[in-house]
């Protein structure tokens, strides 16, 4: 089924923003391993910042897990954010409609800050809900 | 109190059978298509006409199957071909079927086991994923059908359900009307690209938008070049469909990812937003694949004697005029043309559908009409259709029009081309149409006598023929760059070129032409029936007269932002004409004008004038028309009185004009023959008239208010 490159998931903690790099594809081989590790995580940290940077391809199925996440951290009253699109994968987040369910950041520092003062602002409804 | 949902396995999650190295076992007969379920794929498809079938699988964009799987023969249930396959990444898997001829074939039958064909209910079609790139034509599967995802979050949207009578259609190519340079948009040509233009729409006031075909169909399936330029032509408008259920990839921009269907729904959405419903054309009446010497793609495949009208011989009857004719009627053709639009209203959020030659869709499987279509009759009563707009293009290739008898079952609408025809004659000048055209004002009443205003969408131009500009510029058809010797398009254009063939630097001819622009859009837009204006009129887009842009993806179809500045005076005027429309329900009524006083006010609802009041000059010399509308106003009890005159003689006339009630004078809200932006005024700043007379200009049209004095 053609060349598979498996994801790499990296946890570290920033200011209590539980920063997750994702390295790799985001397809349909990655999926479930994305999900259950960033779900393990949601709960115990109500912050958690998406490290797109080192993504290389990101497919429908990709996409579908990220705002799985997203909805999964609104349920949960978590704060989640993405950060790292390359100019291709936000326009392809933007023309498919999936970027106006993200919160985005430029950088990691960027996201970690804006995570923040959601929490301390207490505005960590999603843009669209 | 509700119980604690569980998940549970399933009892059918297991293989009862390996073939080909994937565990299988029977599938489910339906729905048809490949369905993901629980651990697998099910695959269901019927042919009649097959000894045997296999579903042949391909890792996404390798030229040789990964693996084929012989459906096996206790699979079957009827003529339909089912396998639930498990162990598959649906994400990157393609498929199709080969088909096994019987040995007892019909006449007619076309299977052939060294094809592979497309799945009839695919949802995603790869092969064409971006626009214009040149295909591997050595590669023997070119449509690959492929699963998509269904789990939409719609955000809550649904169909806006917007009435019949206030929609305002604007019909548009999707990849032309953000093709050119000049739109500016991020992502040219492309269903993202449209949803950056909402804006423009929102501000013109349409509320539907309907698209040329988005089914997939094959942008290359035309092998003629442009003779003056050598460049390659394309099958353009798409009236040519190879996937019913999918959406055009070239058209996303992120048809390379695969993501056509997330990102047509976004449009969708976006669309939905901002108030604007979305209308598909569809063909349903013939596809792709020609006539004997055409491709076979997947219908003829899979079983020709049921998807195609046959001779008895086996050849293909072409009441399309491009090959073969679908058999529409034939119940299982009819089974999977209701799926389909089914698919389009739930999965898609579709708000209506136009049919190309419809008429065809009256026929019988040998061609003749029907008295009662049970195609048309399934459409207009389905449970999931029931409000979604159908509009049918009341004739076909073969002869058989129908506008104003197509079978309507109380829903379908049609295109008017009466209207068509009876405006540009009008327009141009010609004598002795004043009746005709007041009746078309009037919604058509002698077609549309039971069925209201709203079977009568009225239109002057379309994609199919001359852009308003064009009509007003040529009195010809001008095809030669479509390489047909200029044998193809309609000779029977009614329009009128001012007095120069072409573009000129006449300032007189230039002033008359945006002159008799206005005038087209004053009489639609002041027309009962649900007015349809093309893309790109309200700018003056011209075609260069070319009237049949079916293969030009080139600035010759597409819509040239720069005009949206370098025409803002015949934008301002569209706009304006939109809005005023929307400020008088009288003009949107779904019923036919009468003669009876409905708002208490001492006149009819509706009523004709000439020169003279209550004196309309019906005569073979007859160029002008009043119509004066009386009926109630959006807020408040006073009636609401409109006086509409259109002139096309190429002489001015003294208007003596109907009496107004004490305290009311009318007031001055278009006159088409002045300077913008006097030539429509914003509401509320009508001129008032001192006299109850006014001079309307040669070749003119002017709508008055009912104002307070």
């Amino acid at each position: 089924m053609g060349e598979v490159r498996e994801v790499n998931v990296k946890k570290s903690v920033v200011d209590s923003v539980a920063v997750i790099t994702l390295t790799g594809d985001l397809d349909a081989h990655s999926v479930e391993l994305v999900g259950s590790e960033v779900l393990s995580i949601m709960p115990a940290h109500t912050e958690v910042l998406l490290d797109l940077s080192e993504v290389e391809h990101l497919t429908s199925a990709g996409l579908r897990i990220l705002l799985l996440l997203y909805r999964q951290g609104h349920c949960l009253d978590s704060a989640v954010a993405v950060v790292g699109l390359s100019a291709e994968l936000r326009n392809v987040l933007s023309a498919s409609g999936f970027l106006d369910f993200f919160r985005v950041a430029d950088s990691v520092s960027d996201g970690i800050e804006l995570l923040v003062r959601d929490v301390r602002d207490d505005r960590r409804e999603p843009v669209n809900a | 109190m509700p119980s604690r949902h569980q998940v549970r396995d399933r009892i059918d999650l297991f293989p009862t059978h390996t073939i080909a190295g994937y565990g299988v076992r029977a599938g489910r007969t339906l729905p048809f298509g490949a369905t993901l379920v629980p651990g697998g794929v099910n695959f269901s498809v019927y042919s009649g006409a097959a000894a045997g079938v296999s579903v042949v699988l391909f890792a996404q964009g390798s030229r040789d199957p990964m693996a084929e799987i012989p459906v096996p023969d206790e699979f079957r249930i009827g003529a339909v071909w089912a396998i639930t396959v498990f162990g598959l990444e649906h994400e990157e898997l393609e498929y199709g079927y080969r088909i096994q001829e019987r040995a007892d074939a019909r006449a007619g039958d076309r299977c052939d086991r060294s094809i592979i064909v497309s799945d009839p209910y695919a949802k995603v079609i790869s092969g064409r994923n971006v626009w214009g790139v040149e295909p591997d034509w050595s590669d023997p599967y070119q449509f690959r059908s492929r699963l998509a995802f269904d789990d939409v979050d719609w955000e809550g949207d649904r169909p806006l359900r917007i009435p019949p009578e206030d929609l305002v259609i604007y019909e548009t190519h999707l990849r032309g009307f953000t093709r050119h340079p000049s739109s500016g948009v991020a992502n040219p040509g492309t269903y993202a690209g449209l949803i950056e233009k909402i804006p423009y729409l929102k501000n013109l006031g349409i509320n539907c938008v309907e698209l040329l075909p988005v089914f997939e169909f094959d942008e290359f399936d035309n092998s003629r070049v442009n003779p003056a330029t050598g460049e390659r032509l394309f099958n353009y408008w798409g009236y040519s469909t190879v996937a019913f259920f999918a959406p055009k990839a070239g058209y996303a921009a992120t048809g390379a990812f695969g993501m056509q269907c997330d990102e047509f729904r976004h449009l969708v959405k976006k669309l939905h937003r901002a108030g604007i419903e979305i209308m598909l054309d569809v063909v349903f009446n013939h596809t792709a694949e020609g006539n004997e010497n055409g491709p076979t793609i997947s219908f003829r495949g899979l079983d020709n004697n049921t998807y195609y009208m046959l001779t008895p011989e086996g050849y293909y009857f072409n009441f399309s005029g491009t090959g073969n004719t679908f058999n529409g009627n034939n119940p299982i053709v009819r089974d999977f043309i209701v799926s389909g639009l089914r698919y389009w209203a739930s999965e898609y959020h579709i708000d209506g559908f136009r049919f190309d030659l419809a008429s065809i869709l009256d026929r019988d499987q040998y061609g003749a009409p029907l008295a009662n279509p049970p195609l048309l009759e399934s459409l207009a009563n389905d449970p999931v259709l029931r409000d979604c707009k159908l509009v049918a293009e009341a004739w076909d290739a073969g002869g058989l029009y129908q506008v104003g008898s197509f079978p309507d079952y109380h829903h379908w609408a049609e295109w008017n081309g009466r209207y068509r025809d009876t405006v540009r004659r009008f327009l141009r000048g010609d004598g002795g149409l004043v009746g005709d055209l007041a009746t078309r004002i009037a919604g058509s009443a002698d077609l549309y006598a039971a069925r209201g205003t709203r079977a009568s969408i009225n239109f002057i131009t379309c994609h199919d023929g001359f852009s308003l500009a064009d009509l007003v510029t040529f009195n010809d058809k001008h095809n030669e760059a479509n390489g047909e010797g200029n044998n193809d398009g309609s000779n029977d254009n009614n329009s009128w070129n001012c007095g120069c063939e072409g573009p000129t630097d006449d300032p007189e001819i230039q002033r008359l032409r945006i002159r008799q622009m206005k005038n087209a859009l004053l009489i639609l837009l002041t027309s009962r029936g649900i007015p349809m204006m093309l893309a790109g009129d309200e700018v003056g887009q011209t075609h260069q007269g070319n009237n049949n842009t079916y293969c030009h993806d080139s600035p010759l179809s597409w819509f040239d932002w720069s005009l949206v500045e370098h025409n803002a005076e015949l934008l301002r005027f569209a706009q304006g004409m939109i809005e005023l429309r929307r400020a008088h329900p009288v003009l949107r009524s779904g019923d036919h004008p009468t003669a009876f006083d409905r708002v208490g006010c001492g006149h009819p609802e509706v009523s004709w004038h000439g020169q003279r009041p209550w004196e309309p000059d019906w005569s073979p010399e007859g160029r002008l028309l009043g119509v004066m509308w009386c009926g109630h106003r959006p807020e408040g009890v006073r009636p609401d009185y409109l006086y509409v005159a259109m002139n096309a003689h190429w002489e001015s006339h003294q208007l003596e004009l109907p009496g107004l009630p004490v305290g009311m004078c009318w007031g001055v809200a278009v006159d088409t023959s002045r300077p913008s932006p006097a030539d429509i005024v914003s509401p509320g700043y009508e001129v008032p008239l001192a006299q109850n007379a006014y001079a309307i200009a040669q070749r003119s049209a002017i709508v008055l208010l009912g104002i307070d004095s």
